[in-house]
């Protein structure tokens, strides 16, 4: 069960916090919201917050809980997402109403937000990989670079089949695997790495420093994933998992998962 | 520098006892107790004690990297944030293999940790080879962990053996004991392997599901308060602490269990 390319509950977006209540009665997802604030607390305080609901009007006590919490962790609410029920709701509890829900799927990008609360985590972790990064350049030296996208692409290496628990692929260049990832494998690689299958295992893409690597997989559904010297792993106990191609990259300093949309 | 915590290796020969499960719990009971405790997977290759711990996302490097010295031992340790700054866990390379690490190395890197922790327990491969020798290579004591089985016990003597040439004290866990055989005359009983092994008793832990369950969850079952298992690690803990704890009623009352309980206060 891989967890990575659900939808959470709670979003971050550059705007701010975006709750999704419109699949289930608020009641019934209040525990989890709790949950992830209780989860990491410091990480929402003082962020904007907007609530999407579908049509239905929540019930009255799930809300005035909902909003205990939020002002709990100083979540500051910017106002209410729904139907024409819920801009009724809006006016009577005295909220901003933002409109309908946007239609079609979701265009917003899904911020790891496991890769922001971790970081200090991986603080150490992460000086490491970048000394790391300037000894493997070190070491390189006297090897001609790559410097156009023909010697680059020279480089990539294929792997035609499932990759096993234990099994790694190290690569100076990118790195093409035609079957599954399985957890407990690696792939690290100085350029792109690109998984036609299920990618379970850790993926290291741009392990020299180059924060424009990504990586793409069909299912897109890593135990950690880095890029460069970003370092993320998938937010605890999410479910709702449906495979669809992903790619993730860096923004703003940090790893994001976005889905695949084919060039036009 | 402040005193050096205790290093113990936690072996069995045969695999599939209970190394790793009893690692992790028994270092769950220890922390929750206060103690500062790192864990040590020292079975490079196949490790598993990242995942019985839940620990297994926030891996970047690991226990031969720091051999190798291409990290700090610092930034290869995950805490596990379920207790206050008291578990830590080092864990095993996944995609190298038992020799990519010297028995040098693991010595002192064991070393290193127990300046820093009150325990560091090795959870260590099956097999008597590179692996064992590696893993022991870094302990000062040993728990033998068996079930009451002929040939988890035959492979159990054969390690004692090993562990005795090189003078460290051993202790004994009796893992997956089903009363209710035991009664029967289906399964040895404790008595049993007490006298085949002649070792100290430290504990006994009953078959319970709760253990599949709970690993499969990455999550010790000695983090359930109030489960049968979970007082019996902890009991376990306090023995090996050094505390006089009084084995149980689903335990045996045989004159040499007491004895060996005895013993082990």
């Amino acid at each position: 069960m891989s967890v990575w390319g659900a939808m959470p509950i709670v979003r971050g977006t550059r705007s701010g916090l975006e709750f999704d209540l419109f699949e289930a009665p608020l009641a019934e997802l209040l525990p989890e919201i709790r949950a992830k604030l209780e989860a990491s607390p410091d990480f929402y305080r003082g962020a904007g917050g907007v609530l999407s609901f579908g049509d239905a009007v929540p019930d009255e006590g799930a809300f005035d809980d909902l909003l205990a919490a939020l002002a709990e962790r100083e979540i500051q609410l910017a106002g209410v997402r729904g139907g024409p029920a819920i801009a009724e709701f809006a006016e009577r509890r005295g909220l901003a109403y933002l409109g309908p829900l946007a239609k079609g799927p979701s265009k917003v990008r899904r911020l790891s937000a496991a890769a922001r609360s971790t970081q200090a985590d991986f603080a150490g972790a992460r000086a490491d990989l970048a000394r790391r990064r300037l000894r493997a350049v070190r070491e390189l030296e006297g090897v001609p670079a790559a410097r156009s996208s023909d010697e680059a692409a020279a480089e990539t290496v294929l792997h035609r089949g499932t990759l096993r628990g234990g099994q790694a692929i190290r690569q100076r260049g990118s790195i093409v695997v035609l079957g599954d990832v399985n957890p407990g494998a690696e792939l690290i690689a100085t350029g792109d790495i690109v998984v036609v299958g299920a990618l379970r295992g850790i993926a290291h893409a741009g392990a020299q420093g180059d924060v424009g690597a990504c990586v793409f997989a069909l299912d897109l559904a890593p135990t950690q994933l880095r890029i460069g010297p970003h370092i993320a792993v998938a937010p605890e106990g999410e479910r709702r998992h449906i495979p669809a191609p992903e790619l993730a990259r860096v923004e703003d300093g940090r790893i994001v998962i976005v889905p695949y949309a084919p060039p036009r | 520098m402040s005193e050096m915590g205790r290093r113990i290796v936690i072996t069995s020969g045969k695999g599939g006892v209970g190394k790793t499960t009893t690692t992790a719990n028994l270092g769950c009971a220890l922390a929750r107790s206060g103690r500062k405790v790192v864990l040590v997977d020292a079975d490079i290759g196949l490790r598993n004690l990242d995942l019985v711990l839940g620990l297994e996302k926030r891996i970047v490097f690991d226990l031969v990297e720091v051999a190798e010295g291409r990290c700090a031992l610092r930034s290869a340790m995950i805490k596990d944030k379920r207790f206050d700054d008291c578990l830590w866990l080092l864990p095993a390379a996944q995609t190298r293999d038992k020799q990519a690490v010297t028995e040098e190395q693991m010595e002192s890197i064991t070393r290193e940790l127990a300046g820093m922790a009150d325990y560091v327990l090795i959870d260590c491969p099956a097999g008597i080879e590179h692996g064992f020798r590696n893993a022991v290579a870094g302990a000062e004591e040993a728990l033998v962990i068996t079930t009451p089985e002929v040939s988890a016990i035959r492979d159990a003597d054969r390690i004692v053996g090993k562990l005795g040439e090189r003078g460290l004290p051993t202790r004994l866990i009796v893992n997956r004991i089903r009363p209710e055989l035991v009664k029967a005359g289906d399964m040895l009983s404790v008595d049993d392997v007490c006298e085949v092994l002649g070792l100290e008793l430290l504990g006994i832990v009953p078959d319970d599901e709760d253990v599949i369950d709970t690993t499969n969850r990455g999550e010790p079952v000695a983090l359930d308060d109030g489960t049968r298992l979970a007082m019996i690690y902890a009991k376990i803990a306090r023995r090996l602490e050094g505390e006089m704890v009084p084995f149980t009623s689903l335990e045996p009352q045989s004159f040499l269990v007491k004895l060996w309980g005895a013993l082990a206060g």
